[in-house]
């Protein structure tokens, strides 16, 4: 009991507890004072940050899921397998929040399940979007399930799920392929809205691209922060293998973000759009990526050949910042660029303080699930096992 | 639909919007969908395949060159064997015809003194 | 490179002759790339 109170009185304890109290009290306003209450949402203005950055910035970098598990069961690369339940628990986690962020941003969130229900709208993007992230959770979760059932002592249904482990892989992989791509479609419909260096008829290829990488960079993010607060949790595979995920992952994300900026260029000659390089978005753009694009593409390569650890952590970092860069470019920044700057939108503090209070639920249940699951060691009964 | 009297730029609306419609935009994307569904199943499928077959080949030629090395090792081991019961069958037989000769020595020393 | 294009075929013309020149340019930088990238692997 004293280890919990330890908890809540730590310094994470309070600041986690003072986001958290105050994301209930929003919560309540949201829900009985309406959006008008806590956003600045408006009919020129309808998605805002929970879309821009809870929606698409999280199923982004909740990738390293399916790029993790893809590279251990599908393309046999057995080293990193260490890195799979940490991946795993990172995306499910984040797909949940971004479901959690998607009650609050939807006018009827009683209705989320009547495209599935009651009409299904198979000419929407939005219908694939959500009938893919439906899946994916349930995928995501069967697959992180086993960890669960390791803790509760349950083999047989244990060892049930772990024989679907290649076809959920491969079920997943669709997925992530269709949703992150599908994110990006959902643009498609507004090109009078969006800036034309930003708009493509790449767009889905584009977001599925820098997914990733962003996977690749959140994996090696969160292998950083876990091994910084979680070291006492590991065994020997994971506490050894962090060199080997840095400088595996860096070098596949490094080539990812060098082939990501070559079809970027593409996108910019296929409309014929280099005059706008000159203007003000323009700057913008390349800011984009020649800072987050291209330099972490080199940061990452750099690293990798002199085996500087230090070197591909901050590239991680500095991908992820431009991976979310990227989506809020895309949905808030340079969308509606036609619009005076009286109707532009900029979040209300409500609707930041919300999202900082999603991610919160997320770091809590984390190291909750962290500590008490076999996530970052193999559970005794179960070594050698997979 | 809208209509006006005036050109819609007067009433602040955009004129440049292009006449393609909605659905042509994201038909090519939704299209794709399918095709997704169709062929990643056949090659993350051929990828396993490719990945685990490598890993058997590369399994068996481990497994292979480990008992090249032990027969090898072996064999080594047996012909230095064999020397080296050669050289101490050769040894022993000097030392035992030396020994023979010295005996049949003494034994003629012996004769002879005492036919003196 | 200034000026309207006036048709669909032109514009595509013209833009799909930069990108063939681009994907020269991108073959060669990206096999450039990987030798930099896998420079000091050790097998």
């Amino acid at each position: 009991m004293t280890a919990l109170v330890q908890t809540f009185l730590s310094p994470f304890g309070i600041v986690a507890g003072i986001i958290v109290i105050l994301g209930l009290v929003l919560t309540v306003l949201r829900f009985t004072g309406g959006l008008a209450t806590v956003t600045n949402l408006s009919d020129y203005n309808a998605w805002g940050i929970w879309i821009g950055f809870d929606l698409l910035t999280g199923v982004a970098l909740a990738a390293g899921g399916f790029v993790t598990s893809a590279a251990v069961y599908i393309f046999g690369m057995k080293r990193y397998h260490f890195a799979v339940r940490p991946a795993l628990l990172t995306g499910f986690l984040g797909y949940s929040l971004v479901v959690l962020a998607l009650h609050y941003d939807v006018g009827r969130p009683w209705r989320l399940p009547y495209p599935f229900i009651i009409r299904q709208g198979t000419t929407s993007v939005l219908f694939e979007v959500g009938a893919c992230v439906a899946l994916y959770l349930t995928v995501l979760f069967v697959e992180f399930f086993p960890a669960a059932l390791e803790w509760l002592g349950l083999k047989k249904v244990r060892g049930l799920i772990i024989k679907l482990t290649l076809l959920l892989t491969i079920f997943g992989v669709i997925l992530s392929t269709l949703h992150q791509s599908s994110l990006g479609a959902l643009f498609l419909i507004a090109p009078s809205k969006l800036h034309p260096l930003w708009y493509s008829s790449y767009l889905p290829v584009f977001f599925f691209i820098s997914s990733i990488f962003a996977g690749f960079s959140m994996v090696i993010f969160e292998s950083t922060l876990s091994h910084r607060y979680f070291a006492h949790k590991m065994d020997e595979t994971h506490l050894k293998g962090r060199e080997d995920v840095a400088l595996g992952f860096g070098k596949a994300a490094s080539f990812v973000l060098a082939g990501y900026f070559t079809i970027k260029i593409v996108g910019i000659a296929a409309g014929n759009n280099w005059y706008l390089l000159g203007t003000s978005y323009g700057f913008w753009f390349l800011v984009e990526l020649l800072g987050f694009v291209a330099l972490p593409c080199f940061l990452y390569a750099v690293g990798v050949r002199d085996r500087n650890l230090k070197l591909i952590k901050w590239a991680a970092v500095w991908t992820v910042l431009g991976v979310v860069l990227n989506r809020l470019n895309v949905s808030l920044i340079a969308f509606n660029w036609h619009l005076p700057s009286a109707d532009r939108y900029f979040p209300h503090w409500m609707e930041i303080a919300l999202s900082i209070f999603i991610v919160t639920i997320g770091i809590i249940a984390f190291r909750v699930i962290a500590t008490i699951m076999p996530v970052f060691y193999e559970h005794s009964d179960y070594k050698d096992l997979h | 639909m809208n209509i006006s009297g005036v050109p819609f730029k007067h009433l602040g609306m955009r004129e440049d919007l292009g006449v393609t419609p909605a659905p042509e935009l994201t038909a090519g994307a939704l299209g794709a969908v399918p095709i997704v569904v169709g062929l990643w199943p056949v090659l993350l499928t051929g990828i396993y395949a490719i990945s685990k077959r490598k890993e058997r080949i590369a399994r068996a030629e481990q497994e292979q060159a480990v008992a090249a090395a032990l027969t090898q090792a072996r064999e080594k081991g047996e012909a230095k064997l064999s020397e080296a019961l050669e050289k101490a069958e050769v040894k022993n037989r000097t030392a035992i015809e030396a020994a023979v000769k010295k005996a049949l020595e003494k034994v003629a020393e012996t004769q002879t003194k005492e036919g003196s | 490179m200034d000026g309207i294009f006036y048709t669909l075929q032109d514009f595509l013309t013209y833009t799909k002759g930069v990108i063939y020149l681009l994907i020269v340019a991108i073959l060669f930088s990206m096999l450039g790339f990987w030798s930099f990238l896998t420079g000091r692997d050790e097998d």
